[in-house]
């Protein structure tokens, strides 16, 4: 008979399976990063000599991916490329153009149907097979020794540090002069700094699949394999976000400001459950008052809510979505009700609980339950205010 | 000094209002109102009447300058005659604006909105 506790448990860890996405995903969205740093690596290609690295970025290099609400969603896959060449010798534009040539004769070269679309600051490659992908491609350049110098002044660990890439942005003011000043960014250090944030259970998982044959060594197991509970309870919240804001899209909080506190709130705990319970408590406390609100811990000048000054929607959404999924993430693991169960779950999270979920619970769901409700809130209505008014 | 939205949204009490309402959920206006739905259940009495306990379906919105602008509820489960005191945009005619703003004494608060002035309409 499982606890109230291990119910509970055993509840997220079921949430958390059916928002997953295959693995063959996730090996087609390595494929083609592979394939991309392939042709820009040919003989011929106009960036082989400024050897270009390309490494996945975002949810799939960090293993957060979810299950998009729609089936016919386009999941998104992004890349950094980094060349190593000096800011002095070359011109933003000149950046972002050379590459639109590269990725403009890679999509020709693979027969793909719509052309690459230039957006401020990547490269958009539309994929169109059974499963729709878009690749954003983002070109940069390796930061320079003075600026890694400079983020370890600020207790910015040397292997976070020299991750650090510059990038171009069409908003830039010097976006065509000659410059050294460009925008920089640090996506690969983020990712390395989550992955310490994963504490051992990411070691313990690389070891089991080595010892199972599935990898021939640690190094070679990707971070999506890892399954920690700092990744499912990532994984948990991202999901609550697209439910709530399934209707106001352009106001919901960011993943990367949701991972980023994420990141920060959890403090080792061992499953899915309290990871994310833990984290919804603590999260708050590591929202700056001041800019920058929430950011990047391996480049402290870049901002995740840097767009919240400018739109205070931003934060209120933000704010909103903690109290909501905080009470969600609170309550339905207390349901002992199938019916409201599957209905509370379907209305978080748009998953349908199935029998078997229900009985794997000890919920089955033909027998009655036995239900307990709190009983309504007492209100003294002293002075009442008596119906009248207008609108305003 | 101008209010941040963190302490503008620690007022208005949201949080205790899901605690303390669980059948109500906040849901994104996608502007600075804050919007909250659902089915508000409650128990309540007056000083010479019976317990009356019950349940309606509403939503409930606070504009961003609260404070000034009062908070709206409507019913949306339909139980409430649409002539029955109600507003022109259907909301529900809580009371006076001054009567309102007396049973608010100044605060931003969606659970003491919900409170003094929702639960005793109902």
């Amino acid at each position: 008979m499982l606890t109230d506790t291990g119910i509970g448990r055993q509840f997220f860890e079921l949430l958390v399976e059916s928002l997953d996405i295959p693995p063959s995903l996730y090996e087609r969205a390595v494929s083609r990063h592979r394939s991309l740093g392939e042709w820009l690596c040919r003989d011929g290609s106009r960036l082989r000599e400024f050897s270009p690295h390309v490494s996945p970025q975002g949810s799939f290099r960090l293993g957060t991916v979810v299950r998009p609400l729609a089936a016919d969603a386009v999941y998104d896959l992004d890349n950094v490329t980094t060349l190593m060449l000096s800011k002095a010798t070359i011109t933003q534009k000149r950046l972002k153009e050379l590459y639109g040539l590269e990725i403009q004769d890679y999509a020709t070269a693979h027969g793909m149907l719509a052309p690459p679309e230039e957006k401020k600051r990547c490269w958009r490659l539309p994929y169109a097979d059974e499963v729709n992908f878009h690749l954003d491609s983002l070109p940069s350049l390796a930061e320079e020794e003075s600026f890694v110098r400079t983020l370890r002044m600020r207790d910015v660990p040397e292997e976070w540090a020299r991750r650090a890439i510059a990038i171009t942005d069409k908003r830039h003011p010097a976006y065509a002069k000659s410059t050294t000043l460009w925008l920089t960014s640090n996506p690969r250090g983020f990712a390395r700094w989550l992955e310490s944030r994963m504490g051992t259970f990411a070691d313990v998982r690389r070891r089991e699949l080595v010892q199972r044959r599935l990898y021939a060594a640690v190094e070679d197991v990707p971070t999506y394999e890892l399954k920690t509970p700092l990744q499912r309870a990532i994984q948990l919240l991202k999901r609550h976000r697209d439910v709530m804001f399934v209707d106001n899209p352009d106001v919901a909080p960011l993943s990367m400001v949701l991972t980023n506190l994420a990141g920060h709130a959890y403090d080792g705990e061992a499953d899915v459950y309290d990871a994310v319970r833990g984290i919804l408590a603590r999260m708050l406390r590591y929202l700056r008052a001041e800019r920058p609100r929430v950011p990047n811990p391996t480049h402290p000048d870049e901002d995740y809510a840097d767009k919240w000054s400018k739109d205070p929607r931003l934060e209120l959404s933000f704010l909103q979505w903690h109290s909501q999924a905080s009470r969600d993430f609170e309550t339905l693991p207390a349901l002992r009700d199938p019916v409201a169960l599957r209905a509370a779950t379907k209305r978080s999270f748009q998953v349908d609980l199935r029998d078997d979920h229900l009985r794997s619970l000890g919920l089955a769901s033909a027998a009655p339950a036995i239900i307990v409700t709190s009983p309504a809130p007492r209100v003294q209505i002293s002075s009442p205010s008596r119906p009248w008014g207008s609108l305003d | 000094m101008t209010e941040t939205v963190a302490e503008r949204f620690r007022k208005s009490e949201i949080a205790a209002l899901l605690v303390r309402y669980p059948g109500l959920r906040l849901v994104p206006s996608g502007s600075m109102a804050l919007r909250v739905e659902g089915t508000l259940r409650f128990c309540a009495n007056g000083k010479k009447t019976e317990v009356i306990e019950d349940g309606f379906d509403v939503r409930i919105e606070a504009p961003e300058n609260f404070q000034e602008r009062m908070a709206l509820a409507w019913e949306t489960g339909g139980r409430i005659p649409r002539d029955y005191h109600k507003l022109r945009n259907g909301a529900l005619c809580l009371g006076s604006r001054v009567g309102l703003r007396l049973q608010m004494g100044g605060s931003p608060s969606l659970l003491r909105f919900v409170e003094r002035c929702v639960i005793p309409y109902l």
